[in-house]
């Protein structure tokens, strides 16, 4: 039985249409996966069952009964609950207050809280969910796998019809996901419609009894798990084909460029020890939270190090200064919060970290800027309706491109990369794929830290991997595969 | 949106934008200097007395160099609270030193130093420590008001030489058009500041830096040192603001320029800079100056009272916010009903 | 997974913060009383109270409003609006009973709270700038009712000044004013859903949002609550100072109050704040205040010292937390696996 049906769903964000006529069921009892590129459409439909997001045109039924349009509180009552990447809790809150505090409708609730009662149904619903945090701990302090499960805690408290859930995994570690998936399932079984994101098809095709495909606001089609395999969905996703591209390392590697020796920063990682060569790719693998984003950020001086050396063609860095003059640049994992100013235009951002190249006496010269930032729209095949556009005006795929772009305004000898095509479209993470590899060719370096697992073992020319703050091993690009990485970042002997 | 370029430190040229987008960030500070000009000429024929009304300038450019300072400060993504206080101890050095016998120009130049010493002082627990400017400043607005009272006690310091008196009665162009010194300087000094912010590696650090404080630096930008940078700055505007109110006054007591901080707050935002950072220019906060002059003064042509004149301001300040959000609320909603 | 283990407990470290404060200000009552034994007697302890009292009603407010992740500039003006139109009644009207006067300047404060909370809740006009308006409007208000004539301490009715000198069990109303509001905001932060939801918004507010919170409401409610209160600041001022003038009922409160309320180790960024700990701020501001003066301490040193203690509330504050997140991270690191 249907439990959500949208009926021609159109909605607008200024004068681009997001949705378009979009008419989608999801039934009772089922894990109903939405696919599609970013800029799809996906988190907006969802958004609009929640009551998040009111369309423009069309409805959404709940049970058969309309939904009143961008009403979050008439959604909840409904039993609907969107669980997103970012997990939305309170973190100056107790995780039991994170659950129970929409408990009664009206705002002048004087319901008091009864702790000791709390606190059990707290423990009782963690509990459902394999969690044994506590009731008491406060939602900072946690981990985001931990904050996404007493998220759906706060959700199952109520009469849980409908369970949507945006692009959760990304920052998940494997066994992570595979707890949220057996949750998910379990609550399927107990007749809850549950609408998942995803972007990795190999986890879509794992969990979903149903596929729905959007492309540009529009809706594909619908399959069952049956129809569907990867090929069959990237087409729907991207309407064409594209053929993976095979690993070709290259054979010319040079001497070492990037030297790091014993490299620690409390509380994050230590005695961290690499070496990367002129032309070549050292990928670093390991479960979120092993450390390796802080080891970048170490090494580009933007993250206090305790204790080791990182030096460049024997030169020691010190500072996110020194590390810049030496020809590094550092494309983080959050472009919205560390990668771009989103707020600011596509020339800025890409003027920022060549100020020294392009001024005199701290005078910016506008020619110059703007010719850089052509020079860089052209190269990375940016799409720009002007330089004066704002970046967070972009699509994503094309703001990794410019936060990569960046940097390479300058002569640059090493990049760091952090997740470098995490939530980008599959035609523009080939793209900096190439982009990667080719930079390498030209005898510079890279580091590149990955969760896909896809794509660390076919960019880099070898793996380092990390578990808990140290590297427990690296491997040639010829003996790694999915198990050994794995055995390494989890820590099991062969 | 595409006013908010204008206002974010870019170089590109806004020859391509209309003029409604061009204008758009000072149409606010723009309506609110004409009405009060047309007010207060309605009102009164000598509001428009042109020799009157620039000797009156003269009293607005103390606030308007503070706001200048201000701005940057703002446009980082922090705020001052307490450069006016810091204007008392500044004058208050200046003061004592010249009670003391000092040369009123080494006075003066001691005044600038402590103002930006005092600036620096913020700067170390705003920036060195990590803490919020808006408590920092809260509490050294106490500190620095309560240093001029250490410093003056409730006596009045006297005694400045005749030459160094009087700073506004001095006009550059003779009687026909008696543009006084101060807004002179003023519009050099506001000259000054708008090409640091738009043609300067540090005016581009300020708006990326008030904008995302932790992509700037990723971005290699030293925000730490652009923020000190801005409130040492702020320091130094009040230290020249001491100056040009001493020689305006005459005198110092340890309370000039109480309250000064919230119109010098009060002028930057009406000229269109975001309260919480990365947008904002300085002829904004010129107009804006200028408009809240324009609506002091026709006021006190029409015998309103002091408080009563803030509580104007006041209210432009709000309907200065209101107004735009709700234009552009309204202009988007016809243009999706248009869509459809 | 994850342990059960809170790791460090938060509940411990704002017991020891608030600890903190009440040492300081067990220090701060030893070294005036051996300074001047006057400090400890008992008029000018009854001095201390008194002026506590009417910040603290304030303070409470305000540190609702903090939590919120809002600020409001605007309290000092709103304590003399109320205080003025109080006295102008009780003046013009004599036959007024004593409650409706208070009554009335609670709904003056409570009206003057509702623009702000229309303002921010509404009109979404960020509090600090919308407040900063309101503060001058205020004033301005102030003068236009009052015509800038000061009600004198011969218009204002004896039992009005009565309730700052006398009350049950000898107990002034004014303080009993004070306890009831702080014991209501006690049960209303700790014992209330409602009151959980102050520090959900500030804590987060998109996520309060999404999780179908009346921000809005519960905004404009915090806001009017605040103004409320200042009013209530206001005929407690009338019933102390038994004068209103136009241009100095209130002037600058909102320095002091704010202190108060960043000393008692809310945080100014919404989200966290007990009742307890804006008590003792309270109690310390008033103390350091007074004892200051008794002691002998030229007046002028008065703001620089309250200055002083602000920054000084705020370094330990800083030294403190970045204490612990360096531990917690240490744990998580630990942890994750």
């Amino acid at each position: 039985m249907a439990v959500v049906e949208c009926r021609q769903v159109s909605k607008w964000y200024g004068t681009a249409k997001v949705l378009d006529d979009v008419d989608f069921t999801a039934n009772e009892a089922e894990i109903h996966v939405i696919l599609g590129e970013n800029g799809a459409g996906k988190s907006t439909l969802v958004k609009v069952i929640a009551g998040l997001v009111s369309p423009d045109r069309g409805q959404v039924l709940l049970r058969g009964a309309a939904l009143k349009a961008g009403s979050v509180a008439a959604a909840q009552a409904q039993g609907v609950a969107l669980i997103h990447q970012e997990p939305r809790l309170f973190p100056d809150l107790s995780v039991m207050e994170n659950i129970w505090i929409d408990q009664g409708s009206g705002w002048w609730s004087r319901r008091r809280f009864r702790l000791s009662r709390m606190a059990g149904r707290t423990r009782e619903l963690l509990g459902r969910l394999g969690s044994s945090v506590s009731p008491d701990a406060r939602v900072a302090f946690l981990s985001v796998a931990d904050q996404q499960m007493i998220d759906i805690a706060a959700a199952l408290r109520k009469d849980l019809k409908v369970l949507i859930v945006d692009e959760p995994t990304a920052s998940l570690t494997p066994a992570e996901v595979g707890n949220l998936f057996r949750v998910m399932r379990e609550l399927r079984d107990q007749g809850v419609a549950v609408i998942f994101i995803g972007h990795r098809l190999e986890e879509i095709l794992e969990i979903s009894d149903r596929i729905t495909v959007l492309r540009d606001g529009r809706l594909v089609r619908t399959l069952s798990r049956d129809e569907a395999n990867e090929d069959e969905l990237i087409r729907l996703m991207i309407g064409r084909d594209i053929e993976a591209v095979a690993h070709a390392p290259t054979a010319a590697v040079g001497e070492v460029l990037l030297s790091v020796r014993d490299l620690s920063a409390a509380g994050h990682f230590s005695d961290v020890s690499l070496d990367v060569r002129r032309g070549e790719i050292v990928g670093i693998g390991g479960l979120v939270g092993s450390g390796r984003s802080e080891v970048l950020e170490a090494i580009f001086g933007v993250r206090p190090r305790s204790t080791g050396v990182v030096s460049v063609g024997g030169r020691s860095i010190g500072s996110l200064a020194q590390a810049v003059a030496s020809g590094m640049g550092l494309v983080p994992e959050d472009r919205g919060r560390y990668g771009l100013v989103l707020l600011s235009s596509v020339l800025n951002n890409v003027s920022a970290p060549n100020l020294d190249l392009t001024s005199r006496l701290g005078i910016r010269r506008p020619r110059r800027e703007q010719r850089n930032a052509q020079d860089i729209v052209a190269r990375l095949r940016i799409r720009v309706s002007s330089l004066a556009q704002l970046a967070g005006q972009l699509s994503g795929g094309n703001q990794q491109r410019v936060s990569l772009g960046k940097w390479l305004v300058r002569d640059l000898d090493i990049l760091l990369v952090d997740e470098p095509t995490r939530g980008v479209d599959i035609g523009s993470k080939r793209e900096i794929h190439g982009l990667l590899r080719q930079f390498a060719d030209s005898g510079k370096a890279v580091l590149l830290v990955s969760s896909d697992m896809r794509e660390l073992l076919e960019v880099p020319d070898r793996i380092l991997v990390m578990r808990e703050g140290r590297i427990t091993g690296g491997l040639s690009i010829d003996e790694a595969d999915e198990e050994s990485v794995m055995r390494l970042a989890a820590g099991i002997a062969a | 949106m595409s006013h908010t370029h204008a206002a974010a430190g870019d170089l590109v040229e806004v020859g391509g934008l209309p003029w409604r987008a061009r204008i758009g960030p000072y149409l606010p500070s723009l309506v609110v200097l004409v009405a009060a000009v047309v007010y207060g000429s309605v009102s009164s024929p000598y509001f428009l007395n042109f020799s009157a009304l620039l000797v009156n300038t003269g009293r607005y450019v103390e606030i308007g160099l503070l706001a200048l300072a201000l701005t940057v400060v703002i446009i980082n993504g922090d705020i001052d609270l307490s450069v006016a206080s810091n204007l008392a101890v500044s004058a208050a050095t200046m003061g004592l030193l010249v009670e003391s016998g000092v040369g009123i120009e080494v006075a003066a130049f001691a005044a600038l130093a402590v103002g930006l010493g005092l600036g620096a002082i913020n700067a170390l627990f705003i920036v060195g420590l990590g803490l919020p400017s808006l408590v920092v400043t809260l509490a050294t607005l106490a500190l620095y008001r309560g240093l001029a009272q250490i410093l003056l006690g409730d006596r009045a310091v006297t005694g400045y030489p005749e030459a160094f008196i009087g700073v506004d009665q001095i006009s550059l162009l003779g009687d026909w058009a008696r543009v006084p010194l101060p807004l002179v300087l003023f519009l050099v000094v506001a000259l000054l500041f708008s090409v640091l912010l738009t043609r300067t590696n540090f005016g581009l650090a300020c708006y990326l830096t008030g904008s995302n404080q932790q992509a700037a630096r990723f971005s290699g930008i030293k925000t730490d040192h652009t923020r000190a940078v801005a409130f040492m700055l702020c320091g130094l505007m009040a230290g020249a603001a001491a100056i040009m109110l001493t020689s305006r006054l005459g005198s110092t007591l340890s309370n000039v320029g109480l309250g000064l901080e919230l119109l010098a707050i009060t002028v930057v935002v009406l000229g269109g800079t975001d309260i919480f950072g990365g947008r904002g220019t300085i002829i904004g906060t010129v107009i804006a100056l200028f408009a809240v002059m324009a609506v002091r003064e026709s006021l006190v042509i029409s015998n309103v009272n002091g408080q009563v004149q803030d509580a104007v301001v006041g209210v432009i300040l709000i309907l200065a916010i209101i107004v735009p959000l709700t234009v552009a609320h309204l202009r988007e909603r016809s243009s999706q009903r248009r869509l459809r | 997974m994850s342990t059960g283990r809170p790791g460090v407990s938060w509940g411990v470290l704002i017991r020891v913060r608030e600890a903190g404060i009440a040492a300081v200000i067990v220090a701060l009552i030893a070294v005036f009383g051996l300074l001047n034994p006057r400090f400890l007697n008992a008029e000018n302890l009854g001095a201390i109270v008194l002026s506590v009292g009417i910040l603290m009603i304030l303070a409470i407010g305000q540190m609702l409003v903090i939590v919120t992740r809002n600020i409001d500039l605007s309290v000092g003006s709103v304590l003399g609006l109320s205080a003025m139109v109080m006295g102008m009644v009780g003046r013009d009207l004599p036959q007024v009973p004593i409650p409706l006067l208070i009554l009335i300047a609670m709904a003056v404060g409570a009206l003057a709270g509702a623009l702000n909370g229309v303002l921010v809740a509404v009109a979404q006009v960020p509090a600090i700038i919308a407040t900063l308006g309101t503060l001058a409007i205020f004033r301005g208000l102030t003068f236009l009712v009052s015509n800038n004539v000061q009600v004198d301490p011969e218009d204002i009715d004896d039992r009005v000044q009565d309730l700052a000198a006398e009350g049950p069990l000898g107990i002034p109303w004014l303080v009993i004013f004070a306890i009831i509001v702080v014991a209501v905001a006690w049960w209303f932060t700790t014992r209330t859903m409602t009151g959980k939801r102050l520090y959900a918004i500030g804590s987060n507010p998109e996520a309060a949002r999404m999780r179908g919170l009346n921000v809005r409401g519960l905004t404009f409610l915090v806001f009017v609550t605040m103004g409320a209160l200042a009013g209530l600041g206001g005929a407690m001022y009338v019933a102390r100072f038994a004068t209103v003038n136009p241009a100095d009922a209130g002037l600058g409160f909102e320095l002091a109050v704010i202190s108060a309320v960043v000393i008692g180790g809310t945080n100014i960024f919404g989200g966290s704040g007990t009742v307890l700990g804006t008590v003792l701020g309270t109690v310390l501001v008033g103390i350091l205040a007074n004892g200051l003066t008794v002691v002998g301490v030229s007046g002028f040193w008065q703001r620089f010292a309250s200055g002083a203690i602000i920054l000084l509330a705020i370094v330990a504050d800083a030294f403190v937390r970045r204490r612990i997140e360096a531990r917690q991270s240490q744990e998580t690191t630990v942890r994750s696996t």
